[in-house]
């Protein structure tokens, strides 16, 4: 489980608030997805829940322990996939594999036995011994999920995971996904489609200029939908969820001014 | 209303222009910053220092060569040597510019999606390199123009021939190293790739700056010996005058000094000009289409195939201490990096050779100095010359102080690892640490030898420069601890470009002399400063060892690119 309570981010150099008052409870066992327009403040808000970046306010549990007190705890209990996948492209597939087992402290043993089993899912077996700079983007980016999950983490966190994967590890993501939560643990990604999420969340938050604008399950989307006039069970046209997503961001800035 | 569009080659060069120089002039309203107006003052400080400290070093040349040339009537023979120098340096610059472009290929292929001839491109290519190159042969011709001038006072249109032949000169070596280059390139997948180009460019670029130095050393000798340089020129012993004769820029340029005032001199120039621009513009028109496939095939790579054995897997995926792997991270990151390896741990091994090559060339010189200097090397001077070398070196390699800096693009994901963040820095520490044992080796042992420092001399020189250069490092990762230049696009940024290694270099230079100077200047006992600065270092390393891994820690959680 995750949480965040009342998270707050100014950037210091632009003066631009990208997180406000933030809270959120992201539960053991469901696939989560944040949701926002481009600049809205999901990565910030993922750089704050994994220690890269320091709140001005505010605090994170990663099951119940706290970030900022415990950094090294906390940060073992999750897997973070980043939203730039060219990290280290100086290292060979394994190395940087073999850096972050090392750092996660997974055992030779286990280690070997997990990226054998991931690389093989993701199709990267071939190519553990290339460096990564040769690699392509949707390469980099699948072993990027293969370092996030090396060591088996309860909470994984992924930030605009699909971006530049072909269909088969798209499905294979998803799947894992899927396994992640029915094994009771916690998938949070962000993503900027509602396509996306509809297709793979339990349930979903909404962040807007580093607000939050909804949080609830999708059922509870479709009601708002509803609400707002569309027919049960209706999937195109205006009020389709996309549609719904556009309107509470473009509501939230009326609201704002 | 009419609109007004520049061609598509006058944008690209501007751009390449802009792109090459990028020179961010702060606004009247931002100099209100002092920290604004101290950093614009100390660029321009440090742009005027460079070009005075080479136009010293060539006006220098030129007025020995002049008083040492003008008892024999030859000293225009000094005009000569500043052509073949000017022609000789254009062309190897010429040459490792136009390479090291090749690098940012990648991006260049950008363009082959826009609406521009083929042609447009490289022309657009080369006319950047020669805004970069004409500045360096206006700067040399200039200043032997100046000198001459001074004290020759020939007429006016001799300034303009020496004007309009140095703007032409780097016409026909730009056209040579494309017309070598292009068909080279075209050939290889090897060589179209970035690290490969960074790599041969560099050091061509150091076997050059050695060359120049020991060329510079042996040409100084000379001069300082004006009975042996006339010799030489009697019985035709200058080999560079050969280059003058053979080389037709240089030719031309000459055949336009020596005619002065006459139709040939204006016909000298004039070919000069035409020959740089028709050699240049058939070289564009000719090759344009082999060099957009290389920007099309540049960078070219594949994954290397090959599934691992399961004892390849068992024994590569070895678990390992943490601060292990932080360390092996440190070290392979930058090895693997040229523009860092070049720049960083080569340098131990670079400044020694520039020595060696200075010693080869004015040796007698040195060792005479050395006889001269023996008497007030006696005392602190015996073990605090080869102590400074050993921490210089050990320091020179701006490991530590750009240690976050290079770090950079994944200091986001390091800090979101369950590492602490003491070890990140102790990590960074001890990288710098790694290469430290072979400056020392190479500063102190050498310079104790040079200098024939008895043993104990070397052996308290040995343990001043391990606390020195364990100091400064430690200085060096500080102030890269504090304010880190996080913000870059190209490598270089981090490293060469980077403010932090200009600090802590000419500040451990001036740090070590102001320490020489007081040993000299102040009496004390022999080893009395021994223990003084040894003391003065250890404190320091407490004192930021405090810094680094108390205060540092909290940066570090702070920290944002």
């Amino acid at each position: 489980m995750i949480e965040l309570h009342n998270i707050s981010k100014t950037y210091a150099k632009s003066g631009t608030k990208a997180v406000d008052s933030l809270t959120l409870q992201i539960p053991d066992g469901v696939i989560y997805g944040f949701l926002g327009p481009n600049g809205a403040g999901k990565t910030t808000t993922i750089r704050i829940m994994t220690g890269a970046i320091a709140a001005d306010s505010g605090n994170v549990l990663i099951d119940g322990i706290d970030l900022d007190k415990n950094p090294i705890e906390a940060k073992q209990r999750f897997g973070l996939v980043p939203d730039t996948p060219d990290l280290f492209s100086k290292l060979r597939a394994y190395e940087y594999l073999n850096f972050v087992a090392d750092v996660y402290r997974v055992p030779s043993a286990d280690r070997a036995a997990a990226i054998e089993r991931l690389a093989a899912r993701f199709e990267l077996s071939d190519v553990l011994k290339s460096p990564i700079s040769s690699m392509s983007r949707g390469m980099r980016m699948k072993l990027n999920l293969i370092a996030s999950l090396v060591h088996s983490p309860h909470n994984w966190i992924l930030d605009e995971p699909i971006v530049g994967l072909d269909p088969h590890a798209a499905f294979a993501l998803k799947e894992l996904m899927h396994e992640h939560a029915a094994a009771g643990g916690t998938v949070f990604f962000s993503t900027h489609v509602m396509e996306v999420a509809e297709r793979i969340c339990d349930e979903l938050a909404i962040i807007n200029k580093g607000k939050l604008i909804f949080t609830g399950n999708l059922e509870a989307l479709k009601d708002l939908r509803e609400s707002r006039g569309a027919k049960p069970g209706e999937e195109t046209g205006d009020e389709s969820l996309e549609a719904l997503f556009l309107a509470l961001v473009e509501d939230s800035e009326v609201l704002k001014l | 209303m009419s609109q007004r569009f520049s061609s598509p080659f006058m944008a690209l060069l501007t751009l390449n222009i802009k792109s090459v120089f990028a020179i961010h002039l702060p606004e009247k309203k931002d100099l209100a910053s002092p920290r604004v107006l101290l950093r614009t003052f100390g660029w321009i400080v440090l742009a005027i220092f460079l070009v005075a400290d080479f136009g010293f070093l060539f006006a220098m040349m030129d007025i020995g060569l002049y008083n040492a040339l003008a008892p024999l009537g030859m000293q225009s023979f000094m005009l000569l040597y500043a052509t073949v120098m000017s022609s000789v340096l254009v062309f190897l610059f010429t040459f490792i510019t136009s390479l090291s472009f090749f690098s940012s290929a990648q991006y260049e292929g950008l363009f082959l999606t826009m609406p521009i001839k083929p042609s447009s491109l490289l022309l657009g290519r080369m006319a950047t390199i020669y805004a970069i190159e004409a500045p360096i042969v206006l700067l040399v011709m200039g200043i032997a123009a100046a000198v001459y001038g001074i004290k020759a006072h020939p007429g006016f249109d001799f300034y303009l021939h020496m004007l309009f032949n140095a703007l032409a000169m780097p016409l026909v070596p730009l056209a040579v190293s494309y017309a070598v280059l292009v068909p080279l390139l075209c050939t290889s997948r090897w060589l179209r790739r970035k690290n490969t180009i960074l790599y041969i460019g560099g050091f061509i670029g150091l076997a050059l700056a050695l060359g120049f130095n020991f060329y510079l050393q042996t040409m100084m000798a000379r001069i300082n010996d004006p009975v042996l340089l006339q010799k030489m020129l009697s019985q035709g012993q200058l080999n560079f005058a050969d280059i003058a004769d053979w080389w037709p820029p240089a030719w031309l340029t000459m055949q336009a000094i020596a005619r002065s005032s006459t139709f040939g001199a204006i016909a000298a120039t004039l070919a000069n000009i035409a020959l740089g621009t028709a050699f240049t513009t058939a070289v564009a028109f000719l090759f344009s289409r082999e060099y957009v496939r290389i920007l099309a095939g540049f960078g070219e790579t594949h994954a290397v195939k090959g599934r691992l054995s399961r004892s390849q897997a068992c024994s590569l995926f070895k678990a390992r201490p943490v601060f292990l792997s932080l360390v092996q991270r440190e070290l392979r990151l930058m090895n693997r990096e040229p523009v860092y390896l070049l720049n960083g741990p080569f340098v131990i091994l670079l400044l020694p050779v520039i020595f060696a090559l200075t010693f080869i060339a004015q040796g007698d010189e040195i060792r005479n100095a050395l006889v001269q200097l023996r008497p007030s090397l006696e005392g602190p001077a015996e073990y605090l010359i080869p102590a400074g070398l050993g921490i210089f070196l050990a320091t020179a390699t701006s490991i530590a102080c750009t240690a976050f800096s290079r770090d950079a693009k994944s200091l986001q994901f390091l800090k979101s690892l369950p590492l602490k963040p003491r070890d990140i820095i102790a990590a960074k520490l001890v990288h710098a640490l790694v290469f430290a044992p072979l400056g020392i080796a190479l500063g102190t042992v050498g310079g104790a030898a040079l200098i024939g420092a008895d043993a104990l001399n070397t052996v308290v020189a040995l343990l001043l420069a391990i606390s020195g250069a364990l100091a400064f490092n430690m200085a060096g990762l500080a102030i890269d601890t504090f304010w880190p230049r996080l913000s870059w696009e190209n490598p270089m940024s981090a490293l060469k470009n980077n403010p932090n290694t200009l600090i802590t270099i000419l500040g451990s230079m001036g740090f070590l002399v102001g320490l020489g100077i007081l040993a000299v200047t102040l009496p004390s006992a022999n080893y009395t400063f021994a223990i003084v600065y040894g003391t003065v270092f250890v404190a320091a390393c407490v004192v930021l060892g405090l810094v680094l891994f108390r205060v540092g820690p909290k940066k570090l959680r702070r920290m944002e690119p």
